[in-house]
């Protein structure tokens, strides 16, 4: 009975180390999990163009790696470096979006153009059509 | 004591001078219009965006301030990649209207070209039935005149060497066709003043075209686009009816009522070239009953009737308002495509 209670004691003790063991795994495992996105974010060619929240999410996981002792610190820092990741992704799908955008009117102007030139063309064509037409029926 | 009371009032309205800072921070930065398009378009970055602020305002509460700047940062982070998605789907959907836009006018480029190349067509047509009709005009007057030029003679043998070549195509064996190719030679080495050995040769070209393609039992696939422009080119007009090409000339007959030899002789050369089944003529008068149409309609049918199947053209007299009195249209109801 005596061993038991030593053993539960024991027990006791250990669990909240052990837990706290988990935690700070998990913690570090999700820091380098968005490291890791972050790294395929920044070698992305138009990275630049995100370039704030770039640093930014750097700077958190900085601050979430330095701060193992804290680990509400370093779930906090986390969470910004998350925010600033899917900031940073938002940002370059939009300007990809923007660059399709500028295609996309480059070649309506361009098809419109030659629309309006087709049209004047045909107008032209037509017009001469109708005078060949009306010099045939002239006896 | 009043100083007291002062201070007192003073760090009260501090307070809520700082906490009504606050919600107007957080009122502000939901309120805006972007923030509004960013609920709209993209809902789930939204509610981060608000779960992070509430955050931040519990940590207030718990009077951690570090917590609750860090909360507010990760809350603007939400809220602007919210923003920023929301402006992407505009972006996207103003794409999508633009592309739209695009085919529409890429539809109307293709209908215009398509439009545009019939016409031109037509007008290639009508231009070349003018050159046509030029060069049967003269081939007209050079019946009747004495002599030709150089150039009207080079103009019937090249038509010759054509034909030439189309009969060989057709099947025409070198026994034909060197006899033919040696006359034209000769015809161009001598230079006649008379275009008439140029003009029978060429007849005989189109005879023999014609006999190539009398071994068919019916005229082949396309034959009637042939009849058509080569009516066209010999000076006639020419349609694809549904009933059979109708080739129509109003040079039948000369400005004295004549039957016109020329035309009666390339309207030959047409029959010669294009041999199957009967062709119904008609031939528009002013009235049934004048007795000067009907003489000259009767010479014309004489004419007409001097070839090698002479029951193969039959010809009517036809009053109508839409034709001149002295057109003549004659259909060839075996060159109907189907």
């Amino acid at each position: 009975m005596a061993s038991a209670c030593v053993i539960l004691a024991v027990l006791a003790c250990l669990f909240p180390a052990t837990s706290g063991v988990a935690d700070d795994a998990a913690l570090r495992a999700q820091t380098e999990q968005l490291q890791h996105r972050l790294g395929r974010l920044e070698a992305r060619e138009d990275a630049k163009y995100a370039k704030g929240a770039l640093e930014q999410a750097h700077r958190a996981l900085t601050t979430a790696s330095g701060s193992v002792e804290d680990p509400d610190a370093t779930s906090r820092a986390q969470g910004i470096a998350r925010a600033a990741i899917v900031l940073a992704e938002r940002q370059l799908e939009r300007r990809s979006a923007q660059a399709a955008l500028f295609a996309t009117q480059r070649r309506l102007t361009a098809t419109r153009d030659r629309a309006n030139a087709q049209r004047r063309a045909l107008e032209a064509l037509m017009r001469e059509r109708a005078s060949l037409a009306r010099e045939g029926e002239r006896p | 004591m009043t100083w007291r009371a002062l201070l007192i009032m003073s760090c009260v309205s501090s307070l809520a001078c700082a906490a009504q800072q606050t919600t107007r921070s957080s009122d502000s930065l939901f309120a805006s219009p972007a923030a509004e398009l960013a609920r709209q378009h993209a809902p789930d970055l939204y509610d981060q965006a608000q779960t992070a602020w509430a955050d931040a305002d519990e940590a207030k509460r718990r009077k951690d301030e570090r917590a609750a700047g860090d909360h507010r940062t990760e809350a603007r982070l939400w809220l602007a990649a919210a923003v920023a998605e929301a402006e992407r789907v505009q972006l996207d959907q103003r794409g999508a209207e633009l592309q739209r836009e695009e085919e529409r006018w890429a539809r109307q480029l293709a209908r215009d070209q398509e439009a545009s190349a019939v016409v031109a067509s037509d007008i290639s047509r009508y231009q070349a039935r003018a050159v046509a009709l030029r060069e049967a005009e003269r081939l007209t007057a050079l019946s009747q005149a004495p002599s030709a030029s150089a150039a009207t003679v080079d103009a019937i043998l090249t038509r010759v060497r054509l034909n030439l070549a189309l009969a060989e195509a057709l099947g025409a064996s070198d026994e034909r066709l060197l006899p033919l190719r040696e006359r034209a030679d000769a015809i161009a080495r001598k230079r006649p003043a008379s275009a008439k050995a140029a003009e029978a040769l060429l007849s005989k070209s189109e005879a023999l075209i014609g006999e190539m393609r009398a071994q068919w039992p019916r005229p082949r696939p396309g034959a009637s686009t042939e009849l058509v422009e080569t009516a066209l080119v010999t000076g006639f007009a020419a349609d694809r009816t549904s009933s059979g090409v109708v080739i129509g000339s109003e040079r039948f007959f000369t400005s004295g009522g004549q039957a016109s030899s020329a035309t009666v002789r390339r309207f030959h050369g047409l029959l010669a070239a294009f041999p199957h089944g009967p062709v119904a003529c008609q031939v528009a008068v002013p009235e049934l009953r004048s007795r000067v149409w009907a003489r000259r309609v009767a010479q014309l049918v004489e004419r007409l009737r001097r070839m090698d199947d002479p029951g193969r053209v039959s010809t009517s007299m036809v009053v109508t308002q839409s034709l001149a009195a002295g057109a003549v249209q004659c259909t060839f109801v075996a060159y109907r495509e189907p």
